[in-house]
């Protein structure tokens, strides 16, 4: 199907409010790949008048090779992540409670070898964390996963960055974000106030 | 108005494949076609769902990919052939690419490989022996765990791979 483009934004939208991410990559990935991740997910948010704040960290290392392949639970339940996001979150998140980490990792399946899945968001008990697979095509499906961990259930509509069939299926680039999404991610106790 | 049938490949979108509607719609040689050609594009991701989806055959004629995959240089569809591979097992050339994934020199991959052993209750003296040597090789405490319970799994049947 081919993809429509949205049309572009002709007012400014007030940047006042703020995100912080951090990204953990544990796989080698081209600069260009992550510069579109960020690109896409500053996009997504700015539309939502929030500045997203990102750090980057590439843990390569062999001591990282376990977390390289990843299981999550079916239908990524929010409260109840799998036993390997507990371990990597336990072992490597390394931030606050109320920090947004991302793993980016080499691929996210599903527990018992039931399905491969894109990514996928949970709270263990070290604060929100999400895993995507460095494969994705898609530049926003990291927003996608945070927009989960902001409050965000899944749509229907694949023009909007929550379809359920994300990332294989957005029909509108970018993305769009309806405005009782922006309300309510905006409201989430993860984004904060630009002073 | 009808709706428009969905392609092999549209049919592979969201965490599962949609195998039921693709065996409905499709015969078995287009669904191997299909599968066959993703196997071998450039987007890894639907790649490895289509090489999962092989394994939802349980056919011989999903070897080939499988063997594709297994060789290839990625670990990505080298795990996605374990997750194929596990449904199988009563096939011997599936088994002996199992018995290749078990000594492949990624983590990720052996594990993945030990999870399809122990998932399909495999049974195989010469994949026992492999496991137990890889018993003696694996340094990380989490492999050893899951070494020792699908070798336990060998023994009595029935693995919680988690």
């Amino acid at each position: 199907m081919k993809k429509k483009k949205a049309t572009p934004i002709v007012t400014d939208i007030l940047i006042d409010k703020a995100l912080d991410i951090d990204i953990k990559i544990l796989t080698p990935m081209r600069q260009s790949k992550i510069d579109a991740i960020k690109i896409g997910t500053t996009e997504i948010f700015n539309t939502a008048g929030i500045q997203v704040n990102m750090t980057i960290e590439k843990l390569l290392g062999p001591q990282f090779k376990e977390f390289e392949f990843v299981e999550v639970e079916e239908n990524c339940p929010m409260n109840n992540p799998s036993e390997d996001i507990r371990e990597m979150a336990r072992e490597l998140r390394n931030a606050t409670e109320n920090k947004i980490v991302v793993f980016i990792c080499k691929m996210v399946s599903i527990v018992g070898m039931r399905g491969i899945m894109g990514g996928c968001s949970s709270f263990p008990d070290e604060g929100p964390t999400a895993v995507i697979a460095a494969n994705i095509r898609s530049k926003y499906l990291l927003a996608h996963e945070v927009a989960h961990l902001l409050g965000l259930p899944h749509v229907t509509d694949n023009d909007q960055l929550m379809t359920n069939e994300a990332p294989d299926k957005f029909t509108l680039i970018p993305p769009k974000l309806v405005e009782s999404e922006i309300e309510r991610i905006r409201e989430s106790n993860l984004v904060s106030n630009l002073t | 108005m009808p709706s428009k049938k969905k392609s092999i490949k549209e049919l592979l979108y969201g965490d599962k494949p949609n195998y039921s509607d693709m065996q409905m719609n499709y015969t078995e040689a287009d669904i191997i076609d299909s599968l066959t050609k993703l196997t071998n594009g450039k987007d890894t991701f639907m790649a490895s769902k289509a090489i999962y989806c092989l394994g939802m055959l349980n056919s011989e004629k999903a070897i080939p990919a499988l063997t594709f995959a297994t060789r290839s240089n990625d670990q990505v569809l080298k795990v996605a052939a374990a997750q194929a591979l596990k449904n199988l097992t009563h096939i011997p050339e599936a088994v002996n690419l199992i018995k290749m994934l078990l000594t492949d020199p990624d983590i990720g991959v052996r594990r993945f490989a030990l999870k399809a052993v122990g998932i399909s209750k495999l049974s195989d003296p010469q994949v026992q022996e492999i496991i137990k040597t890889l018993g003696g090789t694996e340094q990380s405490d989490k492999m050893k765990k899951l070494i020792q319970s699908v070798l336990d799994s060998m023994e009595d049947g029935g693995i919680d791979t988690r």
